[in-house]
């Protein structure tokens, strides 16, 4: 022993104390807990359209759905998002006629579109050569060769990669130029030499595909290697916490974010990833809190593994919570002061440009950059065995995956939606991002029109309108 | 096996294969890699599925409605869909030809549509029978033209027929493929031994006929171009393959062959060779590198299986006789710079001559068309009909082209391609139509499910077995057996199905589809940007439709966050004991109900699992065990003493009765549907009735969605009246989750009805409007369903109410709650979320 304690000393056990102990008993962890019982059975999933919109009550889905949990006794588990239709950015559209955008081989040079991202706090800011960056995914969730390609294609397209959850490994920090280093409850792989070679630090609160809970990872996928990356015993199935143990409101958070900046000199971003849920309430103690942006995901956000009731029933979408966002800040006159980076389900240039016209300062994509990686989007993530090799530590799977030719595609990926989004600014007459504007769009749904404030347009879904009216 | 003809008819019943319509306008389609890059369209996804799922009929419609050669494709095909298939880059691609050949070898033979007649007037007069010639044919006869097909040889089938030795392809399944096609085909004609410019001239043609194809192939070899390359040792590959293939000839070789070339004509000599007697050794001589040569990659694997050698970058220079035998004086080549298409030219190394000794060459270096009246006429450039790709037309209106004699030395595949295309410009002519729309190959589906096996991550590609020589090389016995039935079921589930629809709406097949385009084309380059950037941006149909009634699956809860305390989800546990009325306790908030016309066994085993979990029982008659019973009854009956409450059934409209109570301990209840909330509620309160059905379901639960204003209208009506808390409501309808429970609690409900959920984990399946239950469980079986349910749907609304910070499920209220669709808001009373 080498310390005492406050007030102790240490004596010889007297003959009575020692009459008192006869055996020992060691408590152990049962294990019971750690590991869900009955496996589900693994099954394709039903195509959408067959169980939303105007199909029977009683469909198929539901059916399998019950007939599933009569057999396991637990609620189902499954990768991706929100699965049936909800208001997102493709129910609003362009006023204005784009059918001749994006043409000139000159695009680029003539539209504005690189920004700075983290200083409102005096830290060295993210450097984006455009308002797109990748979003939090995890190491356990993706395989190290996906995560590796990632940071590849971060570093091509000239953005910010994301270590989601489960610590920074030293390849993804070597290959990444901006790399944003992500704190989440259980402090799986977080540690004070990592946060030094961050580019931007985040305090995940939850995420948009199920917040109010913590990660996930099944049993197959939580390996020797990850487990120790993580500091957890191998071969759980792995509940991260949702909360974080010295964060229980927004004061704690405020003295939190002090710590983070602190122990890194002021030099970091710190940032604050939210799950869209009461935005904007969340959003007013995010600010009030300090952050330098917060990046804010709806229920259309994906996720490795997680309660399928909790992804398509906890949450608003990505549209609502932009504009919950922003209007909160309207409301207490802090317009522009805090940068909003939206995710969840953004598929393209056209969707940022949107959001962006909203009022977003960026956009984040993960799913659609790992389906660019080559995702089949068979939503069979937390099986473990992703045929391409992305959702998997199975070694025999994760060869499949080639990494350079995969970040090469993903890079692709994201310079098609820096075509887009400069095409459609150039197109609406402008030479910045920055210009897009609520003025440019319109509402072609009653939801999209009710939630956003546009004026409702239905005959914006009309494709050949636009032409015409040129 | 017997005749059968095949019921049903190709998707979009008279569809034509030259009316170009096709399935790429439906939204959840996407034409996979594998089948765009088929020349002629093939709908392998569907096939694949259909094999797996055992629909061997079904699949064989899905193989052959493009390919009227699909048993010779089974074994020989180019297959350009393989290399395409999005599973090359991650273990191996989906052996689609193998598949093919399974499904063909065992229908081939007795599969026959009906027969079809000429139905016009016009005749086409098509020259060559090979797969060019033959499928125009077929499509042209199944327009209803009468054709003759006019062969050189004295049998049809043109390469196929000479040109594939037997131990790849055995003459017979080349004879399934033309005895289906003229079985099926009253209007064709084969006219065997009649070639173009001898039994028969061009005019005579034009004259019979309103229009004319010249199919005419490749069957001539190229020479080498080298001195001496006429001795009587150097033999021509194509007459070769001729010889020995169509004319059955087992000539005895000398010991040591060459095959001077790299393509199919040298693959397939040199491994015909090694077969015949007396040849003991055999060297393939290319010109160029291993990466250059154009021989199909199992083609070569098969020969180097074989142990024939190859020598790489060696160019014949002169043949000479050496010992009784030949020497090939060769130099060694060795790439130059790449040239502006990226290919390398190969220049021959000064002072590299050296021999290669050999018994006797093949020449393999290229085939060309070959007809001399053509030639006479003009029609014939150097060494193919001249013929315009974009029409299929030669200089002579009347005459169209297609295949190998058309547009040079290609695949079997493709030349169906090209006979399907000439087919539909020939139609167009005759006619009358001047500006046909340009051909497109028609993209079809046959929309079959995803294929459910555990395995399809895991599976590598399933070979088949390889025989190579055999025990007697000289009779040629095939190279590889088909797959047993474990093996293609395990092929087949391995497929991505890159066509069929995902389970998501945002990233459907399309949106995946386009973003892996993006992932795929070159930055800056503004053509193709700018075409995606106008497929994004066409607006999206409409997949919340206007008129859909609201559901549960509009709500949505609000989690905790930054405003609400997060609970920790490693205790899962939430409180869901509820009490009902002040007097019923229950574990969890559910009361299953619809089971008293169940059959005994299911009502007795739910019964059973109901008392384990310590949920209640709605229902007209007693319950087997210990169970809170909640005796649903009209007014005017009586309660049961066993009960613990009377729920008197009103129904839709209301009229005042005695409400009996069988005991003071026993609650009294109404079940009531929406119309009569504003007169059964006030009654309610004014007889301190403890409970309230409300009943959504539109007379059945089956019925279809449940109307959920039934509750947001008691709740403003006992708001009205300020007295929210004196009743306990029971919410009755659409229940098919603890995700709905939870949402009806926190719209105001205390507990819900499970009914035909809980039907449904019992074993029972929907048909129309009722539940049937077949004898195929036993009881324990629905006992433990019956209890996982129920565990399971705890489990979800305890989630929900964890997700939003609650510990206890009916401390969930309406301010938890958002909806997604205008419909719902009205409906619940919910503002719409990103609204206040």
């Amino acid at each position: 022993m080498q310390s005492l304690g406050s007030d102790a000393m240490q004596v010889e056990p007297t003959a009575e104390d020692l009459t008192g102990i006869r055996t020992f008993s060691k408590i152990v962890n049962a294990g019971t807990k750690l590991r869900y019982k009955n496996p589900e059975p693994q099954r394709r999933n039903i195509p959408f359209f067959t169980f939303s919109g105007t199909s029977d009550y009683w469909n198929e889905k539901v059916q399998e759905d019950i007939y599933i949990k009569s057999q396991m006794g637990r609620y189902r588990i499954r990768g991706y998002g929100a699965a049936r239709p909800l208001p997102h950015l493709t129910d609003i559209a362009f006023k204005k006629d784009l059918s001749q955008a994006g043409q000139d081989p000159d695009l680029l040079k003539r539209v504005e579109m690189r920004m700075t991202l983290g200083d409102k706090h005096g830290a060295r800011p993210l450097d984006l050569s455009m308002p797109v960056m990748i979003a939090p995914m995890s190491f356990g969730a993706l395989s190290r060769s996906a995560k590796l390609s990632l940071a590849i294609a971060s570093r091509l397209s000239g953005t910010a990669e994301n270590t989601g959850e489960g610590g920074m490994m030293d390849r993804q920090r070597e290959a990444a130029d901006q790399l944003i280093f992500q704190c989440l409850a259980g402090r799986l792989g977080w540690n004070v030499h990592d946060m030094q070679r961050a580019n931007g630090l985040e305090i995940y609160i939850s995420q948009g595909a199920k917040p109010g809970l913590g990660g996930q990872l099944m049993a197959k996928k939580v390996t020797r290697e990850l487990a120790a990356i993580r500091g957890i015993p191998e071969g759980i199935d792995l509940r991260s916490p949702s909360r974080h143990p010295d964060v229980l409101g927004a004061d704690d958070l405020v003295i939190k974010v002090e710590e983070f900046r602190e122990a890194t000199g002021h030099r970091i971003p710190v940032s604050i990833k939210l799950g869209a849920g009461r935005v904007r309430d969340d959003i007013k103690i995010a600010l009030k809190d300090k952050f330098d942006y917060v990046e804010l995901d709806g229920l259309q956000g994906s996720t490795g593994a997680a309660g399928a009731e909790v992804l398509e029933h906890v949450g608003i979408p990505t549209l609502a919570a932009i504009q919950e966002a922003l209007d909160a800040l309207a409301e207490i006159g802090a317009t522009g002061q805090l940068p909003i980076v939206l995710m969840g389900g953004i598929k393209d240039g056209v969707d940022a440009a949107k959001a962006l016209a909203l009022g977003a300062d960026a956009v984040a994509v993960g799913t659609s950059a790992i389906i660019a990686g080559g995702c089949i989007a068979c939503m069979q993530c937390h099986i473990g065995n992703c045929v391409v090799g992305i959702a998997t530590q199975d070694p025999e799977h994760e060869k499949r995956y080639n990494t350079p030719a995969e970040a090469v595609h993903i890079h692709h990926f994201l310079e098609a939606m820096r075509w887009q989004i400069a095409a459609i600014t150039d197109g609406l007459g402008y030479s910045d991002v920055k210009q897009l504007c609520r003025d440019d769009l319109v509402a072609t749904t009653p939801e999209a029109a009710k939630i956003t404030g546009l004026e409702y347009a239905p005959q914006f879904r009309d494709p050949n309108l636009q032409l015409r009216a040129s | 096996m017997a005749d059968k003809t095949l019921a049903g008819t190709p998707p979009g019943s008279g569809w034509s294969p030259l009316d170009l319509r096709d399935d790429t306008d439906d939204l959840h389609f996407v034409p996979a890699p594998c089948q765009t890059a088929c020349p002629i369209g093939t709908d392998a996804p569907s096939y694949i599925g259909l094999i797996w799922e055992g629909r061997q009929l079904e699949a064989f419609e899905a193989i052959t409605a493009t390919n009227p050669f699909s048993s010779v494709c089974g074994r020989v095909c180019d297959a350009p869909c393989e290399p395409a298939c999005r599973r090359a880059d991650s273990d191996g691609p989906i052996a689609i030809r193998n598949l093919k050949r399974y499904v063909m070898d065992e229908l081939g033979t007795s599969i026959h549509l009906d027969p079809v007649q000429p139905t016009r007037d016009k005749s086409v007069g098509i020259v060559g029978s090979g797969p060019a010639g033959l499928t125009a044919a077929q499509d042209l006869a199944l327009a209803g033209y009468k054709v003759d097909v006019y062969e050189k040889f004295d049998r049809p089938g043109g390469v196929m027929q000479w040109g594939i030795p037997a131990f790849r392809l055995p003459p017979r399944i080349l004879d399934e493929d033309i005895d289906r096609i003229l079985k099926r085909c009253a209007g064709i004609t084969v006219h065997t031994s009649t070639a173009l410019g001898e039994q028969v001239s061009l005019d005579e043609l034009k004259a019979r006929h309103d229009a004319v194809l010249l199919a005419i192939g490749a069957a001539r070899g190229k020479p080498m171009g080298v001195p001496g390359e006429d001795h009587a040792l150097v033999e021509d590959g194509v007459g070769f393959l001729r010889r020995i293939n169509a004319g059955g000839e087992r000539p005895t070789l000398p010991e040591t062959v060459l095959v001077v070339g790299g393509g199919d004509v040298a693959m397939d000599a040199c491994r015909m060779a090694k077969r015949l007697p007396g040849c003991k050794k055999v060297k393939v001589v290319y010109r160029r590198g291993p990466g250059e040569i154009p021989a199909r990659k199992d083609e070569l694997e098969g020969a180097i299986k074989e142990d024939i050698e190859f020598i790489y970058h060696a160019q014949p220079a002169e043949i000479v006789e050496k010992d009784g035998g030949l020497a090939l004086r060769c130099v060694k080549t060795e790439p130059g710079e790449p040239e502006e298409d990226g290919r390398r030219a190969f220049r021959a190394v000064t002072g590299s001559e050296h021999d290669i000794d050999c018994g006797m060459i093949i020449a393999a270096v290229g085939q060309t068309g070959d007809c001399d009246e053509l030639c006479e006429r003009g029609l014939i450039n150097t060494d193919r009909v001249n013929t315009d790709f974009e029409s299929m037309r030669t200089e002579d209106p009347q005459v169209f082209g297609a295949g190998d004699g058309a547009f040079g030395g290609s695949t079997i595949v493709v030349a169906m391609h090209h006979g399907h295309k000439a087919a539909y410009y020939i139609k167009q002519y005759l006619e009358g139509n001047e500006a046909p729309l340009p051909y497109r190959t028609p993209y079809r589906t046959r929309r079959v499910e995803v294929a459910q096996d555990i395995m399809w991550e895991k599976y590598p590609r399933q070979e088949q077995a390889f025989h190579g020589l055999g025990a007697k090389p000289a009779d040629f016995p095939e190279i590889e057996s088909k797959y047993d039935r474990e093996t293609a079921i395990a092929e087949a589930a391995r497929c991505f199905r890159c066509d069929a629809e995902t389970g998501t709406a945002d990233y459907s097949v399309r949106n995946r589809e386009d973003i892996f385009l993006m992932a795929r084309m070159q930055p800056g380059e503004a053509k193709s940007q700018a075409a995606m950037l106008q497929k994004r941006l066409r607006p999206r149909e409409i997949l919340i439709a206007p008129e859909q009634p609201a559901s549960f699956d509009d709500i949505v809860f609000l989690p905790a966050n930054l405003s609400r305390l997060v609970i920790d989800p490693y205790r899962e546990a939430c409180r869901t004991d509820t009490e009902l009325g002040g007097g019923i306790a229950l574990q969890h908030p559910y009361l299953v109900t619809g089971f008293d016309d169940a059959p005994d066994e299911v009502r007795r085993a739910v019964a059973r699992a109901v008392q384990k979990t310590g949920c209640g029982w709605l229902g007209r008659t007693r319950p087997e065990g210990d169970i809170s019973w909640l005796h649903l009854l009209k007014p005017g009956e009586a309660p049961d003493a066993n009960a613990a409450a009377a729920i008197y059934e009103i129904g839709g409209s209301f009229t005042a009765f005695e409400p009996e109570r069988a005991s003071e301990s026993q609650l009294v209840g109404l079940s009531v549907q929406g119309p009569a909330l504003a007169t059964a509620i006030p009654f309610a309160l004014e007889n301190r009735l403890e409970l309230m059905v409300l009943d959504g379901t539109r007379g059945s639960e089956l019925a279809g969605p449940p109307d959920l204003t039934v509750l947001r209208d008691a709740i403003r009506i006992l708001r009205g009246l300020n007295r929210e808390e004196e009743i306990d409501l029971i919410w009755h309808g659409g229940v098919r989750s603890g995700t709905d429970v939870a949402k009806a609690l926190a719209l105001g409900g205390m507990a819900a009805a499970v009914g035909v959920s809980m039907a449904i984990a019992a074993g029972g399946t929907v048909s129309g409007s009722a539940i049937a239950y077949a004898g195929d469980r036993t009881f324990e079986e629905r006992v433990s369903a019956a209890e996982y349910l129920i565990q399971s749907m705890a489990a979800e609304t305890s989630i929900m109410a964890r997700c939003t910070g609650k510990t206890n499920i009916h401390n969930l209220e309406p301010e938890d709650l958002k909806t997604i669709t205008v419909a719902a808001s009205e409906a619940t009373g919910i503002p719409l979320a990103g609204t206040r």
